[in-house]
């Protein structure tokens, strides 16, 4: 019998479905993950199951009923219990008192005592029940979390990435847990996670969602040999597909002046540990690759190197000075900007003014920044014909093309590029890629990040993967092309 | 299995409270030292249960009415028109003064409580200037700006039970009972599942609903209640100055229970009972020695904002728990 | 709510026979501060709210529930509800700007207001009104932006709250600081002398002050849109309301943008009063008397929203000088009901972004 099921189940935000029209199910005592790549539609989904948006379109079956449009509120207490991206635990309250709270909503005092040790012992936090939620370790707040999503007589576990920020160990003994969770107390979880190896080693069965569909269904092994979920994480990784010229591309710019050096770069996002000793170097005209699955911490890395998210240690220096403790907008101003993978086009101006935004204090005369606009609607010809559109009427693509636009304003030195491919059509792709050398021709250094490793390995001078926040290769393109292995276990599935 | 955490004594917190009221019910007789006099220590009274209410609201709940004088006006109000023009015991002039602060505390809530954060507390001083305006306005009933006056304060009877509150030390006990039933109130509401479901909510709203509970109504009736609790220090006010007036439903008055949380500690026990007393003290203190009171209190209220978010009580607990 | 408030004397409908009272009204003493009463037990009461500062409805004959909507009353009452409208736009934008950038709700807006009202008391006997309306904004929006660079933005990492609260206390010392300089009097200012008198149309007959008054914010407002929409700095503060941390990636130093902000918001605010000082006086309390109908506006127009604030200033300020003349007792009240009958059909206000502050 299936526990759960959702039919035709689609989201839309504006024009971007979400979700569309995924049907999934899972029964009871089974242990399904849930795979794709950034985008993919996966925590959309928990929120359309635990009613957090109603869907567009399509049903949710719980035990056979219908709770499609219910809130929160009631479909927790039906027993879905979830778990959050983000840790969601109640700081200031006593970690005891985080899971007896909630389990006083289902049982009596007395009970929801017990039942809250119970809990606090299942998620190994039994010891530190007095202790401050907010004092916690990362890894033990992410069990708290878990613990707490335990309290509704959940039947179904809803985990959306239990080891999201935990080093290889922590992940290690949260994998434990999940299975012990399953096998000795009989949850039903649904996982998403980006750790292939824990999805691989502990899940019964595996959903792929690609572009809010589903693109797959099976055994970790059987998803494992599956063409098309390979493709959606290589980008196509077929080496007969590569141009010849990237084979043959003798590895230029050795000789060349470093530009951007990273060492031993460690960074945090409060608590969670996300770069772990990071150290990457590009040189002046390069097109440097940062492969990786998502959750690796490529964007991380963009936003550690540009000062949005400073690092706790370690050094970055940019032509030479150390700018890992300057402000963004200095850090800027030395010649580095970013293509968010999002775009962020600002949808309340029009496209012209994105494209001006960025002059704002960079003191450049009003000669050479019209020279430089009419650069990239050289670069960009789609885009003049939109020039007074505004940001929230262009299409995907087109923010993809104005977003790197944007980013060449000013004397920009290095371009940070993250996941230029992201959500477009693979004709579009390849325009996108053929700007991008395009521009790396005139002179503007590029460090690149991707998962599309097809497209990323195509335009690579040199190639770095990260995997878990660590680098864990460093090398040239066509050598990590050349053994598939390496990176089907690096990049794929 | 380990044993669950021992819940916090009842015992000491039954004591603190015993020496709490002692000193409370002591206070007329010091005060004159302290160059007040018993009017002063009613006031402060009365403005501790006013407090008490808003910290069951930001301290428990985290929403911040910038709004509550609207109930306390209204109340008070309501109070003093049933009583003179209706002729009624006071004990019936006071009951439909808290009915009625409640009942436009709940329909206001209904209206709001979607909204969170400064957006909801924008609309809370908007709609409680509303009273204000109708309060200095509706000349025939309400006195205008020249108030209500005649408002009864002589014996209070309900069945067999009397007391002559004519005279102010009379009064203050009278006022002091309300005090000790709100105290008592707060403490069993907050220890209470409703009150622990608050907490949660403030610590994290998502989560609360997640795991099951109904924020909107919880918060909704945190709302209620923290109106309901202003209400009764509303109708306790008009009576003690048998006269009310427009600015007691002003946003400056509002402000000022703001006040009195942030300076005495939100979601504290006696956090609220001691900026109420101490606020009302020094406005009246300061008063006393210059008519730029106002100015006084906007240092003393920046000073605590920028340098003690957690108030006196909350840098006290925490100064003593160490890293609790 | 002042302007509302006042709106027995000096937004009422001009008709010949009461210009000359209001006339009066405005450049005589009969504006003076009511006496303290002291009738309450404590003195920290002694509050005297705006609504006491208005004279007295009967004295000027005010309070005729009989009205009239024949057509020149409701030309006048629509050039009364615009003068008294375009200054509240022009309040409005600057805090609806500052809560769409910033996410801070402001309350010294009022008390920059008041501030600026008496920087004419003290100017306008060496320089004459015209100098002032430059003046006053800038000298406010200086102070503005030293307020926000030296206090508020020592907050800005913690709840929103926070904020909010910090500039309550910021608004509470300032206004009294009015008091400590020019004392609680009220001060009469009278009209240039190019604009006293009417304009006599026959028919109907306005005021010449009021005409100007919605001819000089129109052209404010028209500039300031011309400033947001088309130059730089106001393209970069849209774009800041739309996506912060965007804006810092692109190299903006948003702290400038932040004091830069504020800075236009103390200046409008500072220029209303300005305004308005010939209207109404100028008195202690008249900043937090207007703080309340500006709050309206922005929650009615919808948080952050450009013409959100005008659409619903206009809107607050023609509805009320239309209950003025119909039922001038609600005429304060009506805002608020105005504005919980928007709520209850655009929960969001008319035109407020979907997400700010939600």
């Amino acid at each position: 019998m299936n526990l759960l099921e959702t039919k035709a189940l689609r989201k839309q935000f504006g024009s971007l479905l979400a979700v569309n029209g995924v049907d999934f199910s899972i029964s009871k005592g089974e242990l399904k993950s849930i795979i794709g790549p950034n985008g993919a539609g996966k925590t959309t989904f928990f929120n359309l199951l635990t009613g957090i948006f109603p869907p567009s379109g399509g049903q949710i079956l719980f035990k056979d009923e219908d709770i499609t449009n219910s809130p929160p509120e009631q479909v927790a207490a039906r027993g879905i219990g979830r778990s959050f991206q983000i840790t969601s635990i109640f700081p200031e309250l006593t970690v005891f008192e985080n899971v007896f709270i909630p389990a006083m909503r289902y049982y009596s005092k007395a009970e929801a005592r017990d039942r809250a040790m119970e809990i606090l012992e299942d998620v190994n936090l039994g010891g530190k029940a007095e202790l401050l939620a907010g004092n916690l370790s990362h890894g033990d707040k992410r069990h708290l979390d878990i613990g707490i999503a335990l309290t509704c007589k959940a039947e179904l576990l809803l985990l959306d990435e239990p080891t999201s920020g935990m080093p290889p160990e922590e992940s290690a003994r949260t994998a434990d847990l999940i299975v012990k969770l399953k096998n000795e107390h009989g949850y039903t979880i649904v996982l998403i996670e980006h750790k292939m190896d824990i999805v691989l080693a502990i899940s019964d069965s595996i959903t792929v969602l690609n572009f809010g569909f589903k693109l797959a269904e099976g055994t970790p092994d059987e998803i494992r040999g599956n063409d098309e979920v390979q493709k959606a994480y290589l980008g196509g990784l077929d080496t007969s597909k590569i141009r010849p010229e990237a084979k043959a591309r003798a590895p230029r710019a050795q000789q060349r002046k470093e530009l951007l050096r990273l060492e031993k770069v460690n960074t945090f996002y409060g608590e969670s540990h996300v770069l772990h000793d990071v150290a990457l170097t590009v040189r002046e005209g390069e097109v440097v690759t940062l492969l990786g699955r998502n959750g690796a911490g490529k964007t991380t890395t963009l936003r550690t190197i540009l000062g949005l998210t400073p690092p706790a240690s370690g050094t970055i220096s940019f032509n030479g000075d150390r700018i890992e403790t300057m402000a963004p907008q200095t850090i800027v101003n030395r010649g580095i900007s970013l293509v968010p993978a999002e775009r962020r086009i600002f949808a309340n101006l029009t496209l012209h003014e994105n494209l001006e935004l960025p002059f704002f204090t960079k003191g450049i005369p009003a000669s050479e920044r019209r020279a430089q606009i009419d650069q990239a609607y050289q670069y960009f010809p789609s885009l003049e014909r939109r020039k007074h559109n505004k940001g929230n009427k262009l299409s995907g693509g087109e923010q993809q093309m104005l977003a790197m636009g944007r980013a060449l304003m000013g004397r920009v030195r290095l371009v940070l590029l993250d996941e230029p491919s992201q959500g477009l059509a693979p004709i579009i792709v390849q325009n996108v890629a053929d700007i991008i050398r395009e521009i790396n021709k005139r002179g503007v250094t590029i460090l690149l990040v991707e998962q599309n490793a097809l497209l990323a390995l195509d335009l690579a001078d040199r190639v770095y993967v990260i995997d878990k926040g660590q680098i864990v290769y460093e090398g040239d393109a066509h050598s990590l092309l050349a053994d598939q292995e390496l990176s089907r276990q690096l990049l794929g599935v | 299995m380990r044993q669950a955490p021992a819940p916090p004594s009842v015992r000491i917190d039954y004591l603190k409270m015993m020496i709490l009221f002692a000193a409370v019910a002591a206070l007329p007789f010091g005060i004159p030292y302290m160059g007040g006099y018993v009017g002063l220590a009613i006031e402060m009274v009365i403005f501790a249960i006013f407090a008490i209410g808003f910290d069951l609201m930001l301290g428990y709940t985290g929403i911040l009415s910038f709004g509550q004088a609207a109930y306390f006006g209204l109340a008070g109000y309501t109070m003093g028109l049933v009583c003179i023009h209706f002729k009624v015991p006071i004990f019936v002039g006071m009951l439909a003064g808290v009915v009625l602060g409640v009942l436009a505390a709940v329909v206001i809530g209904l209206l709001i409580i979607r909204k969170t954060g400064i957006y909801f507390a924008m609309l809370t001083i908007a709609f409680g200037q509303m009273f204000f305006f109708i309060a200095s306005r509706w000349k025939d009933v309400t006195g205008g700006e020249d108030g209500l006056t005649g408002i009864p304060r002589t014996i209070f009877s309900l069945g067999p039970f009397s007391w002559n509150l004519q005279n102010d030390l009379s009064y203050y006990y009278f006022v002091f009972v309300f005090f000790v039933v709100a105290t008592l109130a707060k403490y069993w509401l907050v220890r209470s599942h409703f009150g622990q479901v608050l907490k949660t909510i403030r610590e994290n709203e998502v989560r609360a609903q997640m795991v099951g509970y109904n924020v909107r109504r919880y918060k909704l009736y945190s709302f209620i209640i923290g109106g309901a609790f202003a209400a009764v220090a509303g109708v306790l006010y008009a009576m003690f100055l048998r006269y009310m007036f427009p600015q007691t439903l002003d946003w400056i008055r509002s402000g000022n229970v703001v006040i009195m949380g942030l300076v005495g500690g939100m979601g504290t026990l006696f956090g609220p009972i001691v900026g109420a007393g101490l606020v009302t003290y020094l406005m009246n203190f300061t008063s006393y020695y210059t008519k730029y009171w106002q100015f006084i209190m906007g240092v003393i209220f920046v000073v605590f904002i920028l340098f003690f978010p957690r108030g006196i009580w909350g840098f006290v607990e925490r100064n003593r728990s160490g890293s609790r | 709510m002042l302007l509302a408030g006042d709106s027995q004397g000096s937004f009422r409908t001009v008709t010949r026979a009461n210009i000359v009272a209001q006339r009066q009204w405005t450049s005589s003493s009969e504006q003076a501060y009511p006496p303290i009463a002291v009738r309450r037990p404590f003195r920290q009461i002694h509050r005297v709210s705006a609504a006491a500062m208005r004279p007295r409805a009967s004295a000027l004959g005010a309070s005729n529930m009989t009205f009239h909507l024949t057509l020149p009353t409701i030309i006048n009452q629509l050039v009364n509800g615009f003068a008294l409208g375009t200054l509240l736009v022009l309040m409005a934008v600057g805090l609806t700007i500052i809560l769409g950038l910033m996410r801070v709700i402001n309350f010294t807006h009022g008390v920059l207001y008041a501030l600026g009202a008496y920087v004419v008391v003290t100017l306008l006997p060496y320089l004459g009104f015209w100098p002032c309306l430059i003046l006053a904004p800038v000298i406010l929006g200086l102070v503005g932006m030293a307020m926000e660079s030296t206090l508020i933005r020592r907050v800005y990492a913690r709840d929103p709250l926070h904020t909010m609260l910090l500039t309550f206390g910021l608004a509470l010392m300032i206004e009294d600081v009015t008091r400590m300089i020019w004392g609680d009097a009220a001060y009469p200012i009278s009209t240039p002398a190019v604009l006293a008198g009417v304009i006599d149309l026959k028919m109907v007959v306005f005021s010449k002050y009021r005409v100007f008054v919605i001819f000089f914010c129109g052209a404010l407002l028209t500039c300031l849109w011309y400033f947001l929409e088309r130059t730089h700095l106001g393209k970069t503060i849209l774009a800041g309301t739309f996506d912060r941390e965007m804006v810092v990636a692109l190299g903006i130093p948003i702290n400038l943008l932040f004091t830069i902000t504020f800075g236009i918001g103390a200046g409008l605010a500072a220029l209303a009063g300005v305004l308005n000082a010939p209207i109404q006086g100028v008195f202690p309390p008249m900043g937090s008397a207007i703080l309340m109908p500006c709050f309206v506006v922005v929650i009615i127009g919808g948080m952050g929203s450009f013409w959100g604030a005008v659409i619903g200033g206009l809107l607050v300020g023609v509805v009320v000088s239309f209950t003025v003349e119909i039922f001038s007792a609600a005429s304060e009240v009506i805002v608020f009901v105005l504005m919980a009958i928007v709520l209850l059909v655009r929960p969001r206000g008319i035109a407020g972004i979907e997400g700010l502050l939600e």
